[in-house]
């Protein structure tokens, strides 16, 4: 790919540093892919900025000569929300780590977006304090793709996603401006919240240069309880009757047969023997809650034909517990060469329905399907196994994939539960949502760039030419076609 | 005013009752379905005309006043709409249905949508319009933090949905915090999707007198607090003579009475142990009331500015609002006798204040005299991003134009 003079030169200005700015083709194959790996495209120059002058000036010069852009944290998304633009700069976050302040007295952190999301917590912990959204990458990704992409992980089910500990950004627009969103240290800044429309845009409206978390008070006491099924749809109606009895443990998890014995495989948790579905539950808070929250819960999976049901007392037992639920995905590795790793929501209720026709969908293929998820809020985490040597696997598997996330939706749930849209599900946006929901959303992504160059080709299947006056689409509108409005 | 053919659609003349800031407006539509509410916005679109959406009116003078209101648009006659979908803890939930309503029906099932009533009356649609958060927020969080999903008629009629039924999504925008606190001016939210709690079995307020000078040690005993209490409000006469911190706890009988013991003891003091909220409790004092944001630990020094100007200026001026959270509310009954430049001037003193305690100050609400002699937003940070925002939802701004930040 040859790159235009005149880029390259006036990005020299701006990086100095000669190592910043990576031009070498070998080099810049290590900037082709994140997290999902399949998707790959090898971009025309990275940058390296280490100030927001660095990324304001860098944008600036993209939007001037009408060049791509795309932002890279740590790169590990799985949607392939960071995949460069063949013809465009990849500007990577990555030495942006300063972590500018934890403030106790506040329950604010503000650091920089390269820092690692797990770097919060253990920066804050001498203060007593803790950032609570715990992605399962979170030893490796940063806090800037956590914005991006609003990420959950396990505690979300208590404590929210990204968006609800994020009170302040600074973001570099895409037209290259340096702004603040957001109250910073305060809430509720007046005007629109801007925070909302910008966390898990997928970097597609600007830049964040500096993020500004909550922390919260460390639990008094956490429990964590293990319980072993015979089905999932027992393990189901557990989940629904904790739910239902007013308890909101800070995570409830289930794995199935598949994904149970490909972590036994790999990291021995000793989960209980025979058992085909396993529910992870966890408590926290003040120790007089979480003390009978747990019996509660205990009692209730007792009922409801748990074969065995175990409380961590040690934080090692607790560890362990966990342990064979984080590396579930990559232990599904030694069960099989490839797979795919879905991300579906549905209704926590239909749960029992979804996994059963998950289950005739992999039977009907021959395709075998793992089952791990973030069963409290019904956020599906299928793993679709193959093996790409034998001709025809990854198109099955691709279609059963397919198939999961049409089963999402028809139980109206949603495409992606944390790990976004990206290049990846693209396809998808427009089965869950009609033209107009995307032409309205993306009206926004119209106020901050109109000329598409952030992050192109992530989230929406077409863009929208931001010249059109809303409304005033070609064609009839959809209203009189329908014969319910008249136009004068 | 329109020269269009009439349409089927409710219309009628407005009448004084329908003023907002002395305007009575031409033309009051009452759609009675959503497809009549996009035809509404469509025609009035095309011919230009400016609209404000009315609800039950409890917030209808927040604001700036519109600087063209030429159609009213009725939300009363729209359908209702109650899902409870009580297994999944969320509702679906049309707009015009007030939030005492939604209570009620929620209630039934032990379930609750974790806000406050801070004003009486009010319909979802207000409250989403206007962000307002009480007590619960400090527990909670806002509307913004539970609002999931929402549909949209924008201004060319265009009906949209975004985010949906599930807690956890993130596909696409979301664009249901974007609407929420926009104050009708991006488009008519005409129904939305809320995460629910469950109703406690028990709920207890722990309130203590303390002197100013206190006040930071205590409240920073209580935000770093492991009790998890539901709120932490203040209600302070700005005098010197009355400050006290309200604290709710909730949960189960034996939950409720182990915290509450734990929390008299960040405290220091014994507390006033009530089983029923105060009087002042998630109350706005008014007539005229300014929101005023802090970081939290700069709480008590604002509130001591807030005593120096209430004196200085011979104002009386009352504050409540949520101390852990740094959103107080502060009450000024008698300003709209002041003159205009005394208004101007107390209020630039609060938004100083406000500012030095790392927030901001609005005119949350008041009556015309004060907001018309004020800046009711202040100043707002990227406000030119905003702009680009409602001139893309309504290019031809005639949706509540003027009432919002920076003009919009």
């Amino acid at each position: 790919m040859s790159i235009p003079q005149e880029l390259l030169g006036r990005l020299r200005e701006i990086i100095t540093e000669e190592q910043d700015l990576i031009s070498d083709p070998a080099q810049l194959r290590t900037f082709e892919c994140d997290g999902l790996a399949h998707y790959r495209v090898t971009p025309m120059l990275v940058v390296l900025p280490t100030t927001v002058a660095q990324v304001s000036a860098v944008v600036r010069v993209c939007q001037e000569l009408k060049i791509p852009f795309v932002a890279r944290g740590n790169g590990t998304g799985l949607s392939a929300g960071a995949l460069p633009v063949k013809e465009g700069v990849l500007i990577a976050l990555s030495k942006f780590r300063k972590i500018h302040e934890i403030d106790r007295a506040n329950q604010r952190a503000v650091v920089e977006p390269g820092v690692i999301n797990l770097d919060i917590t253990k920066w804050a912990t001498p203060a007593g304090l803790y950032y609570a959204p715990d992605p399962s990458s979170q030893q490796i990704c940063s806090i800037g793709g956590n914005v991006a992409e609003n990420s959950g992980g396990a505690h979300c089910l208590k404590y929210g996603f990204t968006t609800h500990h994020i009170t302040g950004l600074e973001v570099v627009t895409p037209d290259g401006e340096i702004v603040k969103f957001g109250g910073y240290k305060s809430l509720d800044a007046p005007g629109y919240d801007l925070l909302g429309a910008f966390i898990g845009s997928e970097g597609t409206i600007g830049i964040a240069t500096k993020v500004v978390t909550r922390l919260l008070r460390k639990p008094e006491l956490v429990k964590t309880l293990l319980a072993g099924f015979n089905s999932t749809s027992e393990a189901g109606e557990v989940v629904s009757a904790i739910i239902a009895s007013g308890i909101l443990p800070a995570a409830i998890e289930m794995m199935d047969e598949l994904a149970i014995e490909a972590a036994e495989k790999t990291v021995q948790c000793g989960y209980p023997e025979g058992a085909n579905t396993v529910l992870i539950v966890e408590l926290d808070g003040p120790a007089v809650d979480v003390t009978q929250g747990i019996t509660k819960v205990q009692s209730i999976c007792a009922s409801l034909g748990a074969i065995e049901v175990r409380i961590a007392k040690t934080e090692a037992e607790r560890a362990l517990i966990w342990k064979g639920r984080k590396s579930a995905f990559a232990a599904i590795g030694t069960i099989s060469p490839d797979f795919i790793i879905q991300d579906g929501v549905i209704p926590r209720t239909v749960l029992p329905e979804v996994l059963g026709e998950i289950a005739k969908l992999a039977a009907a293929s021959g395709i075998r399907v793992a089952n791990v998820f973030h069963a409290g809020d019904g956020n599906l985490h299928p793993l679709v196994l193959f093996d790409e040597s034998i001709e025809g696997d990854l198109e099955r598997a691709n279609i059963v994939s397919g198939a999961i996330i049409d089963l999402c939706i028809k139980y109206g749930g949603s495409i992606t539960g944390e790990h976004g849209v990206g290049a990846d599900k693209v396809s998808y946006m427009g089965k869950m949502f009609n033209e107009y929901d995307l032409d309205t959303m993306q009206l926004v992504r119209c106020a901050f760039d109109g000329e598409n160059l952030c992050n192109p080709g992530k989230v929406f299947p077409t863009p929208r030419l931001c010249g059109e006056v809303p409304g005033r689409h070609s064609g009839i509108h959809p209203l009189v076609q329908s014969g319910l409005a008249e136009l004068y | 005013m329109s020269t269009t053919p009439l349409s089927p659609i409710e219309r009628r003349v407005g009448a004084l009752d329908d003023a907002i800031d002395g305007v009575i407006p031409l033309q009051i539509a009452s759609p009675t379905s959503t497809r009549e509410l996009e035809r509404t916005f469509q025609e009035a679109t095309q011919d230009r005309i400016h609209m404000v959406l009315i609800g039950n009116r409890t917030k209808i003078e927040w604001g700036q006043a519109p600087t063209a209101f030429e159609l009213g648009i009725h939300t009363g006659k729209l359908p209702k709409i109650l899902q409870h979908e009580a297994s999944d803890l969320v509702v679906r939930v049309s707009t015009n249905v007030t939030l005492g309503e939604l209570q009620t029906e929620l209630n039934r099932k032990k379930q609750r949508l974790a806000v406050d009533s801070m004003i009486y009356g009010t319909t979802v649609g207000g409250m989403i319009a206007t962000g307002l958060s009480g007590p619960l927020r400090y527990g909670f969080g806002s509307v913004r933090d539970l609002i999931i999903g929402a549909t949209v008629v924008r201004s060319d009629g265009v009906r949209a949905t975004a985010g949906g039924r599930v807690v956890k999504n993130v596909a696409g925008y979301d664009l249901a915090k974007l609407y929420t606190g926009s104050y009708g001016t991006l488009g008519a939210i005409t129904e939305a999707f809320f995460r629910l709690h469950s109703l406690p079995d028990t709920r207890r307020y722990l309130l203590v007198e303390i002197g100013i000078r206190e006040l930071n040690e205590v409240s920073q005993n209580i935000i770093h607090s492991q009790m998890a209490p539901s709120a932490f409000e203040i209600y302070d006469t700005c005098d010197g003579q009355s400050l006290t911190i309200g604290i709710l706890i909730e949960g189960t009988e034996e939950s409720v009475f182990e915290r509450s013991l734990a929390l008299t003891g960040s405290i220091g003091k014994e507390p006033q142990v009530l089983d029923d909220a105060p009087p002042w409790w998630g109350q706005l004092p008014g007539p005229t009331t300014f929101k005023v944001t802090t970081e939290i630990a700069s709480a008590p020094s604002l509130l001591e500015h807030l005593h120096e100007i209430g004196k200085a200026s011979g104002e009386v001026l009352l504050a409540t609002g949520s101390l852990g959270s740094g959103v107080l509310f502060v009450g000024a009954p008698t300003l709209e006798r002041a003159r205009e430049a005394e208004i101007e001037a107390l209020t630039l003193q609060i938004r100083a204040a406000a500012t030095l305690a790392g927030g901001s100050c609005i005119v949350l609400r008041a009556p015309a005299k004060v907001r018309n002699c004020v800046d009711v937003w202040g100043p707002v940070p990227a406000i030119g991003v905003m702009r680009s925002i409602k001139s893309q939802f309504d290019p031809f701004n005639l949706l509540a134009p003027g009432r919002f930040v920076g003009g919009i």
